[in-house]
């Protein structure tokens, strides 16, 4: 089971997949869905059964292979292979009538990119590939598989519905990390981990993954905070009212676009852990590391833990949060306090094992970031941390994209 | 060809109530009609309600008249009752569906059945006619339903405000579920040209039923603040996804929901 995005941007086209693998009842993840070609610049996205995606994802390799032996590729000389009859043929030469797949060719060349769509039909009783192209001829958005009726089709036609210009690259970014986790909870056929392709100009980039993983983590912070004023609204006439006032004459924007004057974070940490002490040999490559920190152990005085926050919250780098702060309630209580006061400072999820539960449940609260504790040890983590600014990340200044070969 | 039901809470402990919403649209072989009733009141004490999605009416209309006649039959009261006669329904929805589906592939229609006692209580339920019939007592597990076309969006939308809700610890009382229906129903209505723009209001509660045609809903102009609203909250949402700065996202929250304090 699958959703896969294509979405043009102001600079480029990006495509998106999850990582589901579904066999029977039982599913699984893989590495990845979208498929460079060797040595042509066309992505391949397949949605579908399995025997069918492979036989499609093989069979155009080879025939694109087979076809630019001798031409030159552009974008134009592949429209007019995929729109030839020898292309629509090959599916009379693969497919059975019960082959059920879709499938998306982003291309691109220095002109530009274009998203094309491929599925089987069956036409006097032969199976030919159709093909349309998608972006951008019909439009600045597409998508195929078992996800798009959940919820992804609406999230997009609203994204795109109040838009006058393409959006920018990060935004889009942002905007599949969210579909991809909230449709993830609601259609256990499409996973939460997926991967996104950018297209521009003759080359393909690929975010990293640790990047999706934190940035859908983030994210998901963001989703809630958002939820969270719609819940206010509800039942609620001057709220409501005031919101509509308020968006629709764009002041809300006058706020989110305002430039932040330059202002370095302090350099102290906040520790939260209720076995610091006895997990001090696990800290100390981190504590060598760090200007100044304190370190809060006893969970009967979260109060403490608060009023230092308060009094302190110019100077606090991040907060180091324990998952299981004695337990895990009093961890989210804790989070949820200071994200509700202070959502510049950045928390830090730390614990020995983190289950994907509960990493949605503190996301949910707005935590930052996961930091294994075995991984204190680790020099690139450690740089990561300290050097991390969540501000830059969340804007997409800091997202590593790898060169797609 | 919508239809959702939302259970509230009443105005005293332990009370709950449903609201169902079915927009008008109807599909027939012939033509699609978008202004007929999709929610059909069977009874009061215990009140009784069925949500159609508006496909296969004859089947629809059969089966309405079968649960009727099953409650009546039964000399059921309250929800009590209707949990010790739950196998004779199943049964005889199981009968009628095998009758119906003779000859014929997937999904033929399905539906929501809504049951009211005095006591407060309430039971809602799910009813597939096709292929693979299913019957499901939704208000075991969730405070909400919906029929199949366009479920996954609506679904998708109402889930994650309930959940929220239930997260917070607040109540889901009439005035969220009446404008968690609306909302939505508009958040759909463009999407697919099967739903009508008009939709139709059915609340039970204490045994009682009462029907808000879509006319008396937007009288006051009700719906298309609803539906303001509903653009509001996601332009809202895909501008922080623009500007995602923690610090502007919580005076942008300020702004918006603290004025009130303020003043």
């Amino acid at each position: 089971m699958t959703l896969i995005i294509g979405l043009k941007t102001k600079d480029g086209t990006l495509l998106a997949s999850d990582k589901m693998l579904t066999r029977g009842e039982r599913i699984s993840e893989i590495h990845h869905k979208l498929h460079k070609i060797k040595e042509y610049p066309v992505v391949v996205g397949v949605a579908g059964e399995t025997p069918s995606t492979q036989t499609f994802l093989k069979t155009f390799e080879y025939a694109i292979q087979k076809a630019f032996k001798k031409t030159p590729f552009s974008l134009d000389s592949l429209e007019n292979f995929l729109f030839s009859k020898d292309f629509k043929n090959l599916g009379s030469q693969t497919h059975s009538s019960s082959s059920r797949f879709e499938a998306f060719l982003l291309a691109t060349d220095k002109k530009g990119e274009k998203l094309y769509h491929v599925a089987p039909q069956i036409v006097r009783e032969n199976i030919i590939w159709e093909v349309a192209e998608n972006i951008p001829l019909e439009g600045n958005f597409s998508m195929i598989g078992s996800g798009t009726e959940s919820g992804a089709s609406l999230f997009l036609e609203l994204y795109f519905k109040e838009r006058k210009e393409e959006p920018d690259i990060a935004s889009a970014v942002r905007c599949l990390s969210i579909i991809y986790k909230i449709v993830s909870s609601y259609d256990k056929s499409v996973s939460s981990s997926f991967e996104i392709i950018h297209a521009k100009k003759g080359k393909f980039y690929r975010l990293s993954e640790n990047d999706v993983e934190r940035l859908s983590n983030s994210l998901y912070g963001l989703w809630n905070v958002w939820l969270a004023m719609v819940l206010e609204t509800f039942g609620n006439v001057e709220v409501s009212n005031n919101l509509i006032t308020t968006v629709f004459n764009d002041l809300h924007r006058e706020i989110l676009t305002q430039k932040k004057p330059s202002m370095e974070k302090g350099d102290l940490a906040v520790i939260i852990d209720d076995m610091f002490s006895k997990q001090k040999e696990i800290y100390s490559p981190l504590l060598k590391r760090l200007k100044s920190y304190k370190v809060f152990e006893n969970p009967d005085k979260m109060d403490q833990i608060f009023k230092f926050v308060e009094h302190n919250r110019n100077k606090i780098k991040f907060v180091l949060l324990d998952r299981i702060f004695k337990t895990e309630s009093k961890s989210i209580h804790i989070l949820k306090k200071i994200k509700e006061s202070f959502p510049e400072i950045e928390v830090i999820v730390v614990g020995r094992v983190f289950k994907d539960e509960d990493k949605t449940e503190f996301s949910a609260h707005g935590a930052n970031k996961f930091i294994l504790k075995s991984d204190f040890k680790s020099p690139d983590v450690l740089e990561d941390l300290l050097e991390s600014e969540f501000e830059n990340f969340i804007t997409g200044k800091t997202w590593r994209w790898e060169i797609l070969q | 060809m919508i239809s959702l039901g939302i259970i509230f809470e009443g105005e005293k402990e332990d009370e709950k109530g449903i609201l169902f919403l079915a927009d008008r649209g109807i599909l027939t072989k012939r033509r699609l009609v978008y202004e007929g009733v999709n929610l059909k009141m069977l009874n009061k004490n215990p009140s009784i309600v069925i949500a159609f999605p508006g496909v296969s009416t004859a089947i629809q209309a059969d089966f309405a008249l079968r649960t009727g006649e099953f409650f009546l039959s039964n000399k059921i009261q309250d929800c009590a009752d209707f949990g010790d006669k739950l196998h004779k329904l199943h049964h005889c929805y199981k009968d009628m569906t095998k009758f119906y589906t003779e000859g014929e592939e997937g999904l033929l229609t399905d539906f929501l059945l809504g049951i009211s006692d005095k006591e407060g209580d309430v039971e809602l339920c799910y009813v597939k006619i096709g292929e693979d019939f299913a019957f499901e007592i939704l208000s075991d597990y969730s405070n909400y339903g919906l029929t199949l076309f366009g479920e996954r969006e609506t679904g998708l939308f109402i889930k994650e405000v309930i959940t929220k809700f239930e997260r917070e610890n607040l109540p889901i009382n009439f005035e969220v579920a009446f404008e968690l229906a609306i909302m939505s129903i508009k958040l759909v209505e463009k999407l697919y040209r099967m739903v009508s723009p008009k939709f139709d209001i059915c609340v039970l509660q204490k045994g009682d039923v009462s029907f808000i045609p879509y006319e008396n809903i937007e009288k006051d102009g009700v719906v298309s603040f609803i539906d303001a609203k509903k653009d509001a909250i996601f332009k809202l949402l895909f501008d922080l996804i623009e500007f995602p700065e923690p610090e502007n996202v919580k005076k942008v929250y300020d702004l918006i929901f603290k004025q009130k304090e303020d003043r």
